[in-house]
């Protein structure tokens, strides 16, 4: 099968999409660390580096692009692991049709359930209609009011809720394939539902959980859209919605590319120190 | 009688009619959660243009009305938005496979170029879209692809996106074509190219549809690129963004409603390949 004619074919097909990302993805990166870091006439400077990071603005995003993961992953590990034991254990045939309600929020387009949520949120909103009705003009509550943690707490757990049904469902489909044996074992042994959810069932569906939070960890710590449609950039600012606020409205190409790169490169050190510490674990 | 079934009757503690009482009051959350925000977009999209934003709000608007759909339709050239994110998704998409799946197939083929391809396409799904599209837009000006009409910056944007994916799923599904099938049909004549045409790639049009459906949703979807690249000639998503920003949100609902027309079908399709693990395996016979 290995024949020398077919083997340069096989890189001529793999060759374009190396040239893509080459083109579109390493090229932009080198630009972006020659915009940031040299001056007009060419030479390096750390000038452009040096007054992003004194930024009060910039170091306020760079608390919350730190928080945000962290909240919200242990927020979609709780709510989708307890959601998929309920759908196990509680729901018979009906499961499917549940998980397809469940998986709404992720299937509509981010930019639309966004919309919703501050449909819902915002001050003359929904959810504040709703308190009127019940308590009158006093119970509403300003759920997105700029400089309160509950507007924080609010903003991640809308990032939390659109993708707990990723957690959901990769949960599900592990406990759906642990041997119906196990569990028969178990309770003849007498063990509870909680004792096989937490002795049995947990251990099994361990590794793909971690993969799972592996990825929504990375997705969430460039969370770009979530701040930046329910509360603007000041509010709420994370490391995307700086630079972009560099970029389009400071009109600072060296301050944007240097918030661009902070967060490429944490990101990349970051998910290179996971892989390596998950080698190491594998290996002792 | 399904395992769970018989799990939850042998159980304990609270009695069976307390505990199905409870599972119903969680389903009708759930349903209230998710259904509502949605229908709510639906209802501000329909709802007259002059209704008065004062609080409390009304669950039904007083009458229906294609007011902020006749509006849209007059100042913003809104068939030309929807044309222009139409072009861009369907681009994307015919770009994303007829690169990513050839590529794919090889690399099943050649195990040293399969890790490092497979390997790069995970790494580049780390890179944040808005660190990329920074930069990215000024090497796009010189070239005359920012901001163009035809969206011909986003949809090489975009394609850093869908192509990776393709690949992955491609390769995923390729893996699980048996060799002998393709090795029988080199024996009777057939070229490398010809056994990819005629006997690979048929056996994985599974995958094949479920990756155009997704990579034409991550374009159609797609939000950080769209925003900086197309700064006058918008596609949908960064047009509901501005109008939110504006608090307009009958015409930023009107847009989502037509946003969700091809978003409404996926969530079948997603559910499906994700359960039936089409996504990591491809159909076998």
């Amino acid at each position: 099968m290995k024949h020398w004619a077919q083997q340069r074919m096989i890189y001529g097909l793999a060759a374009v999409p190396a040239l893509l990302f080459l083109l579109f993805q390493i090229w932009p990166l080198g630009h972006a660390i020659q915009t940031a870091f040299t001056n007009e006439t060419g030479q390096w400077t750390l000038e452009p580096a040096r007054r992003v990071w004194g930024d009060p603005l910039f170091r306020r995003s760079l608390g919350y692009s730190f928080l945000i993961p962290v909240v919200s992953v242990a927020l979609e590990a709780g709510a989708g692991v307890a959601m998929a034991l309920w759908f196990y254990f509680g729901l018979g045939r009906a499961r499917g049709f549940w998980r397809t309600i469940a998986l709404i929020p992720f299937a509509v387009p981010e930019i639309v359930y966004l919309l919703t949520m501050k449909l819902v949120f915002r001050q003359n909103g929904y959810l504040n209609s709703l308190l009127w009705h019940v308590g009158g003009s006093e119970a509403t509550v300003g759920w997105l009011e700029p400089g309160t943690p509950l507007m924080v707490g609010v903003v991640i757990l809308v990032d939390a809720w659109r993708v707990t049904p990723i957690v959901l469902l990769i949960v599900l489909a592990a406990l759906e394939q642990v041997p119906e044996s196990y569990l028969e074992a178990a309770r003849i042994d007498g063990a509870s539902v909680g004792q096989i959810a937490w002795r049995i069932l947990m251990p099994l569906i361990l590794p793909a959980l971690l993969v799972a939070l592996a990825l929504r960890a990375v997705d969430a710590f460039r969370i770009f859209a979530t701040p930046l449609v329910l509360v603007g950039i000041d509010a709420l600012p994370v490391l995307t919605s700086v630079a972009y606020h560099y970029q389009e409205f400071a009109r600072d190409g060296a301050a944007a590319n240097v918030a661009a790169l902070t967060l490429a490169f944490t990101l990349l050190l970051l998910t290179g120190l996971t892989l390596l510490g998950m080698k190491r674990r594998r290996s002792s | 009688m399904s395992a769970a079934g018989r799990a939850s009757r042998r159980g304990m503690a609270p009695s069976r009619g307390a505990r199905r009482g409870l599972t119903w009051a969680g389903l009708a959350l759930l349903l209230l959660v998710n259904c509502i925000p949605p229908l709510l977009v639906v209802r501000q999209a329909f709802a007259p243009l002059g209704e008065p934003p004062g609080m409390p709000l009304r669950l039904l608007p007083g009458r229906l009305s294609l007011g902020h759909l006749a509006q849209l339709l007059e100042t913003q050239n809104l068939l030309g938005r929807i044309g222009l994110s139409l072009w861009v998704a369907v681009a994307t998409t015919a770009l994303a496979l007829a690169l990513g799946f050839p590529a794919g197939w090889g690399a099943v083929h050649l195990r040293r170029l399969g890790d490092v391809m497979t390997r790069l396409s995970l790494a580049s799904r780390i890179l944040p879209p808005i660190a990329v599209a920074i930069p990215l837009t000024a090497l796009l000006i010189p070239v005359g692809l920012y901001d163009h009409p035809f969206g011909l910056g986003l949809v090489v944007a975009h394609l850093t996106l869908g192509l990776p994916f393709a690949i992955l799923l491609a390769y995923a599904a390729f893996r699980e074509v048996p060799g002998e099938l393709e090795e029988s049909a080199r024996v009777d004549g057939c070229t490398p190219l010809g056994a990819f045409w005629r006997i690979a790639l048929p056996s994985v049009r599974g995958s094949l549809a479920g990756a155009m459906i997704l990579v034409f949703l991550l374009s159609w979807d797609e939000f950080a690129y769209a925003l900086l690249i197309q700064l006058t000639n918008r596609t949908l998503p960064p047009l509901i963004y501005y109008f939110t920003s504006y608090g307009d949100m009958g015409s930023a609902s009107t847009l989502a409603v037509v946003m969700l027309v091809p978003a409404a079908g996926v969530i079948f399709v997603l559910q499906g390949l994700l359960t039936r693990g089409a996504l990591t395996g491809g159909v076998k016979e």
